[in-house]
């Protein structure tokens, strides 16, 4: 049995989980706590949406444990569930009732105050996620991006603690997508709350998260946080200058800068994070055209070093 | 929360257009053979009584309220379990189907009192049926054949029971037949568990009850130590109440026969619906 950590909201610890003859988990251990984005991050099938139904009780593990809040799930469920918000793959609703109905459908066993159904709250929500005027239509006349928002509503409506968003911005439009974003983004620096984000999407976690976790056939690969985590590597620049022999010549003559490769008429380095406004300066003093000097997607380098290894 | 829960699965079930299938199918057909009968009932009842006019002498018409709420429900109530499984082995297969099992899993109540409210609602609308068949059975024949007393025709014999001493046997008789109908209700729900889409339980149902029926009336001594414990040998149970004395012993063993099938299955349900891994 873990020692409970008062600070940690989720404590998962060696968990495996096996359908059939395919082992989908073969130890998972991480720990989210109180006021993190926490971003799993995992190519598909990497095991992160049965590690998000393990803690949700939606599967049970074959072994190891979950904690939420400091409870198991074999003593307080439901508690534990009154204090969660969530949704996993993609929301589905009764599509022949009503956007309303829907949430007061789950809003009355939702419990944090009683089967009573708060139609103030859902009110607020429906705004909230901008679909007032659309919250007596039949759900089934929605499009994804309104499917997901009200998902949003009702993983929000009894006042969570913790959210667990799994996959949020899939099937959205860009705008959709910024705007689930920003709400994560409030939800975490103004509301306070907990929030767990699965993606396969690296932009995305590295845009929102605090802290992450990488896993990769079944087993958490790397945890802490993103900032950390992207510091473990050498900086990786996209260089287009003209001409780009005379950037290269300019920038071999910088200490610590290295591995020089073109790529498309750009040049690729490796640059200690400090030297990047120092190279800048040398390349317009030495009267190099520079159009631009951008990071690489650190966070896909480094989760690709990760895997690949 | 629990009787939330149960108002949540009666609120969907009212929502689904299929609910009222059964509803407009029994009335449909109540009022077909009710028809049937209010222009040609004389000569049916005249070819049914045919053999007995040689040692009776029947006086007036037999063809009255009692009689026809009697034969429809003899020929309707083999029908019911259908309607009812076309609702409850949606309750959970259906909700598995479409991912809301997923939503409903994730709020703060328990398997076991969901799966107790689906079986609940189911219930209710098992009683539903029944009710609505009754009414269409009892006051539509009622209202158009007026009542007298019940002529029933027995293997045994002929059984006359006087007008007086007929609306307490219906009761009860539908109390019983509820009892079959909700062994129907409970095992249709508890294959719902194990199915993701609402056909296969629906099928299972009835192909367990066609089976089983076969069993019952097959006369074969192998299946003689079974028979007895079939919940369908159970299922024209209700009739028993139209007889005279009243085997009250078999209708008790019938009816805890049913109880006990309905207490199994609902253990099943609940055991599997809490060990269920939520895929999908």
């Amino acid at each position: 049995m873990m020692p409970p950590n008062s600070d940690a909201v989720i404590e998962v610890r060696d968990l495996y989980k096996k359908f059939g003859s395919i082992e989908a988990l073969r130890g998972v251990d991480f720990t989210v706590f109180k006021g993190d984005v926490y971003g799993f991050l995992g190519p598909n099938g990497a095991g992160k949406s049965t590690s998000l139904r393990i803690i949700l009780d939606l599967i049970r593990a074959d072994r190891g444990t979950v904690r939420l809040f400091g409870m198991s799930y074999q003593e307080q469920r439901n508690q534990i569930l009154s204090r969660v918000g969530c949704i996993i793959e993609k929301p589905d609703f009764h599509g022949y009732l009503s956007a309303q109905t829907n949430l007061e459908l789950l809003a009355r066993v939702s419990g944090a105050k009683g089967p009573k159904v708060d139609r103030k709250r859902i009110r607020e929500m429906i705004d909230f996620v901008g679909l007032s005027g659309r919250e007596h239509d039949r759900v089934k006349g929605f499009s994804h991006g309104m499917k997901q928002r009200l998902g949003i509503a009702q993983a929000l409506m009894h006042d969570p603690d913790l959210i667990l968003l799994d996959e949020p911005t899939t099937g959205l439009d860009p705008q959709g997508i910024i705007d689930i974003r920003m709400l994560i983004l409030k939800l975490s620096r103004e509301m306070g709350k907990t929030v767990v984000l699965s993606s396969h999407l690296l932009t995305e976690i590295e845009l929102i998260a605090t802290r992450m976790l990488i896993v990769h056939k079944g087993q958490s690969v790397r945890e802490g946080s993103v900032r950390e985590l992207l510091h473990e590597q050498p900086l990786h620049m996209y260089l287009d200058a003209r001409p780009l022999a005379q950037a290269e010549a300019v920038l071999r003559q910088m200490p610590g800068v290295e591995w020089f490769e073109q790529k498309e008429g750009r040049l690729i380095i490796q640059i200690p994070r400090d030297q990047v406004p120092h190279c800048s300066r040398a390349l317009i003093e030495a009267g190099v055209q520079l159009h631009s000097f951008e990071p690489h997607r650190a966070l896909e380098d480094y989760f690709l070093q990760l895997v690949n290894s | 929360m629990f009787i939330a829960a149960v108002v949540n699965e009666f609120i969907k079930i009212a929502a689904k257009p299929r609910s009222y299938l059964g509803l407009a199918a029994i009335t449909v057909l109540v009022g077909v053979i009710e028809l049937a009968m209010y222009l040609d009932g004389e000569s049916y009842v005249r070819f049914v009584t045919s053999g007995l006019e040689q040692s009776f002498d029947l006086q007036g018409s037999l063809l009255n309220g009692h009689l026809m709420a009697f034969i429809v429900l003899q020929l309707l109530i083999i029908h019911v379990p259908l309607l009812v499984a076309l609702v409850t082995a949606d309750l959970i297969s259906g909700e598995a189907a479409t991912g809301t099992l997923r939503m409903l899993i994730t709020r703060p109540l328990s398997r076991t009192a969901l799966w107790m409210a689906k079986c609940t609602a189911g219930a209710l609308y098992t009683l539903l049926i029944l009710v609505w068949l009754g009414l269409c059975a009892l006051g539509i024949s009622m209202a158009l054949f007026g009542s007298g007393d019940l002529v029933v025709l027995n293997s045994d014999g002929i059984l006359i029971l006087q007008q007086g001493d007929i609306l307490w046997r219906f009761l009860n008789g539908f109390a019983l037949a509820y009892l079959a109908l909700l062994t129907v209700s409970t095992l249709s729900l508890t294959l719902s568990g194990f199915s993701s889409n609402s056909l296969g339980p629906m099928v299972v149902t009835m192909a367990l009850i066609i089976l089983f029926t076969l069993i019952g009336t097959l006369d074969v001594q192998v299946f003689d130590p079974i028979r007895p414990f079939l919940f369908t040998t159970h299922m024209a149970a209700w009739r028993s109440f139209f007889e005279d004395p009243l085997r009250t012993n078999d209708i008790a063993s019938s009816a805890v026969i049913l109880v006990v099938h309905i207490f199994v299955l609902m253990g099943v349900g609940i055991w599997h619906f809490n060990r269920k891994d939520i895929t999908i």
